[in-house]
């Protein structure tokens, strides 16, 4: 019988987390797209890798992520910032434009 | 700021000055899910190939970005916006609770409408040489001066 060899290379491990922690695990995993299984394993990691101190945004290493995609691609500020507007347009419209005019218009009837 | 903090001469750029400056601990970010969502939206579309990456390097930061903003929030910030595209911005800003807010776009964080929007609640408004002058790195010019008295 085939075994899968992904999973022997993970020992087990128990933990409670009292109800808020779960729902925040499970809110953040959900955001990521993620399961709250994999996330706890990236917090963990992460945790024991930057021990001694709170962990802070590493830019330096998603520079060194995105800096030669954007260079190879010959983006510039202009480019960049036209795109950040196109992608704010898109949240604006799927995420509030309805319920933010609903909520406006409420306002406007109420004076 | 995080694809260009080097000029074309090979000079730091005022955004590689400021990462400088975070580099050395000076200040710290609060960084939200809106703003996460916008990043990811962009790596989407200019770099589809670095996206899986850019998401795993970014899941284990989740928990400590700030929350998105209500519907409530967004339309409180509405009014002092010149786009409404930019309130979920706005307001994603005020609820991360910072001292100052750091943007480099004028024409959107920095009119007089925003700045009143900022003043309410009690934000600096900052661009990336603003927050230079702020750490003593750069010299407010004149006018600044003048503006803030």
């Amino acid at each position: 019988m085939p075994t899968n060899t992904q999973e022997e290379q993970y020992k087990l491990l128990t933990i409670r987390l009292v109800p808020d922690d779960m729902q925040r695990l499970k809110e953040a995993a959900e955001h990521i797209g993620v399961g709250p299984t994999v996330l706890a394993r990236m917090l963990i990691r992460q945790g024991l890798q930057g021990q001694g101190g709170k962990s802070r945004f590493p830019f330096a290493s998603l520079h060194t992520l995105l800096s030669p995609l954007g260079a190879r691609k010959g983006l510039t500020d202009k480019k960049l910032a036209r795109r950040i507007k196109q992608v704010r347009r898109k949240q604006w419209q799927e995420q509030y434009k309805e319920p933010v005019e609903k909520i406006r218009k409420g306002q406007t009837q109420l004076r | 700021m995080i694809v260009f903090p080097v000029g074309q001469r090979g000079k730091p750029t005022l955004a590689g000055e400021v990462l400088s400056l975070y580099d050395e601990g000076l200040f710290d970010l609060v960084i939200s899910q809106t703003v996460e969502e916008e990043l990811l939206g962009v790596i989407r579309e200019e770099f589809s190939d670095a996206y899986t990456r850019v998401l795993t390097f970014l899941a284990p930061l989740a928990p400590q970005f700030s929350r998105k903003p209500t519907p409530e929030e967004v339309a409180a910030a509405f009014p002092y916006t010149v786009d409404p595209n930019d309130a979920p911005i706005f307001a994603a800003a005020v609820v991360a609770r910072p001292d100052v807010v750091l943007s480099n776009d004028f024409k959107t964080f920095h009119t007089e409408k925003a700045k009143s929007y900022w003043k309410r609640h009690g934000i600096q408004i900052e661009s990336l040489y603003g927050l230079l002058c702020v750490f003593g790195r750069r010299q407010r010019r004149p006018s600044q001066r003048t503006r803030r008295n």
